[in-house]
């Protein structure tokens, strides 16, 4: 018997169309998905105890990782900058770069980071449980929408609590800086926060909490997607459990981008 | 062994299902290759087979938890696919089902498994709802169980809650998912007795997926074999019992020799 071999160009393109197929239909059901989750808004509106519980996981439940982490962005962020400028510009700008870089970029992006490793995560390996468990088909059998009773909340809460996380990373990011500032470049109080103060802009916040309300949508709906689907047990929730966390991580790196080109 | 004595026909409210033509392969491998099988109403009907044989794959084809390749699910002469997701889940109220792994919500206690459905679809009180969970509980034989959570119980205790969870919402079609696999024979003889009692009680039609041939003879009025993807035969318990046909003798003997090989 004669086994033909397909060429190399052959196998490419294959690939190619393959994996594009492959694309449109994920980019197919998400869209699906989150046009699912807004009709369900209104009627998750009037059982909000799904999204408080939801909100208190996401968002209340992250606050100590996300002190941490961004406490020591800030004050690392101090030290770096107080080490690059040292020999060409006056320390009392470091108030201003730290400022500037903790609002525009690094409270935002860092936060979503940290938050998608606890929450992505968390949310995909729930979901794909319930969804190789049967528990999702129970919900189904019962009448109840999953999508409505476990997509929804959490993906609501992750637009309004990311926001406000990093708006609080924000804050303690550069009380971080502030205390490397103060205890190692010999920087008033003053100085610091008139430094932070000198190239503040309101449009800075805007666009600080733009990506917050983006990231938190981008990092729940990861979750969120890739649990739904699931298949195949355990190894299936830790496939849609590393899909998610990568998914988010990339969707966050790329949507920083696109906002700061954008707003900027 | 004579078939139950509990009544067919005019008891049940509604629920005559039709399968016609009914097709569906899975990963490629055709599982249902034409299954054509009439349900009528207040009747019993056991799904038999081997493992693996696609008894569940249909079993989910009833409730749209799974949507055929070809042929149509009839539910009182309307059939799922032309159903809109409001009349689905509208049909879906009428039916409860017990998963193989009983699918209870492990975030939740056996209470709040029980009342889910209420909560969401009745107009009950928070106490009707207690008191109707408690009942359903009682009617399965597993009073005083409310706050203990899925994982503190043991397999026939899962089941049972599964079933309370089934019949919580008065369904007019009880479906049921190996109702037996895994338990030990008083378990088994004793889910058995308990699903006797609900059908009888509550006048439901019922479809049990299984290969206990114990809970064949014990639950149903019919009998449909499933083999290569068609109805290889049907009957009654005894007609089934007493097949002089080498593949269904073969099936209901368990023995290793004869015309059904071994799944590769």
């Amino acid at each position: 018997m004669r086994i033909r071999r397909e060429t190399l160009p052959i196998r490419i393109l294959e690939a190619v169309g393959c994996g594009s197929i492959r694309l449109a239909t994920d980019v197919g059901a998400v869209v699906v998905m989150v046009w699912r989750m807004m009709a369900a808004l209104p009627r998750l509106l009037r059982h909000p105890s799904l999204l408080l519980e939801q909100a208190d996981h996401i968002g209340v439940g992250s606050i100590p990782l996300v002190l941490l982490a961004s406490l020591f962005t800030g004050a690392v962020s101090a030290a770096q900058a107080g080490y690059q400028i040292q020999d060409y510009a006056p320390l009392s700008l470091v108030g201003a770069a730290v400022g500037k870089a903790v609002i525009l970029e690094l409270a935002p992006v860092l936060t979503a980071l940290v938050v998608a490793a606890r929450v992505s995560t968390s949310i995909a390996a729930e979901l794909g449980t319930m969804r190789v468990t049967e528990q999702v088909d129970a919900l189904e059998v019962m009448a109840i929408d999953p999508i409505w009773f476990l997509a929804a909340p959490r993906f609501f809460a992750g637009l309004i609590m990311t926001p406000v996380l990093v708006l609080l990373a924000t804050v303690i990011a550069i009380f971080g800086g502030y205390l490397v500032s103060y205890a190692t470049l010999g920087l008033s109080t003053a100085t610091y926060y008139h430094g932070v103060q000198q190239f503040f802009l309101v449009w800075d916040v805007v666009i600080n909490q733009t990506k917050a309300f983006l990231f938190g949508g981008i990092l729940t709906l990861a979750g969120v997607f890739f649990g739904y689907r699931a298949q195949g047990g355990a190894e299936g929730v830790g496939r849609a459990t590393i899909e998610a966390i990568v998914t988010a991580c990339v969707m966050i790196l790329m949507f920083d981008y696109i906002v700061a080109t954008v707003m900027m | 062994m004579s078939t139950p004595d509990h009544n067919v026909g005019t008891q049940s409210r509604i629920g005559c299902i039709r399968i016609e033509g009914l097709r569906k392969s899975l990963g490629g491998r055709p599982v249902l290759r034409e299954v054509n099988l009439e349900i009528k109403c207040g009747e019993t009907v056991a799904v038999v087979g081997r493992s693996g044989c696609g008894k569940s794959v249909l079993l989910k084809h009833l409730i749209g938890l799974m949507w055929p390749d070809a042929g149509r699910v009839l539910i009182d002469d309307r059939s799922l696919a032309e159903m809109d997701r409001r009349e689905l889940y509208a049909t879906r109220h009428r039916f409860g089902m017990l998963f193989q792994s009983a699918a209870l919500f492990d975030s939740m206690t056996v209470a709040e498994n029980v009342g889910l459905g209420l909560r969401h679809h009745s107009k009950l009180s928070s106490a009707e709802i207690d008191e109707k969970v408690e009942a359903c509980l009682e009617a399965v034989g597993l009073p005083g169980v409310l706050d203990k959570m899925p994982s503190e119980l043991s397999g026939g205790m899962k089941k049972r809650v599964g079933l309370a969870r089934a019949i919580a919402m008065d369904p007019e079609v009880l479906l049921f998912d190996e109702p037996t696999t895994g338990l030990d024979p008083i378990m088994s003889a004793i889910i058995d007795n308990v699903i006797v009692d609900l059908v009888d009680r509550l006048k439901t039609t019922a479809v049990v997926v299984t290969h206990d041939m114990r809970t064949v003879n014990t639950v149903c009025h019919r009998v449909a074999f499933l083999h290569r993807g068609v109805i290889f035969a049907e009957g009654t318990p005894e007609e089934i019992n007493g097949s002089e046909d080498p593949v269904v003798a073969q099936f209901i003997t368990g023995s290793a020799e004869g015309p059904i090989q071994p799944v590769r």
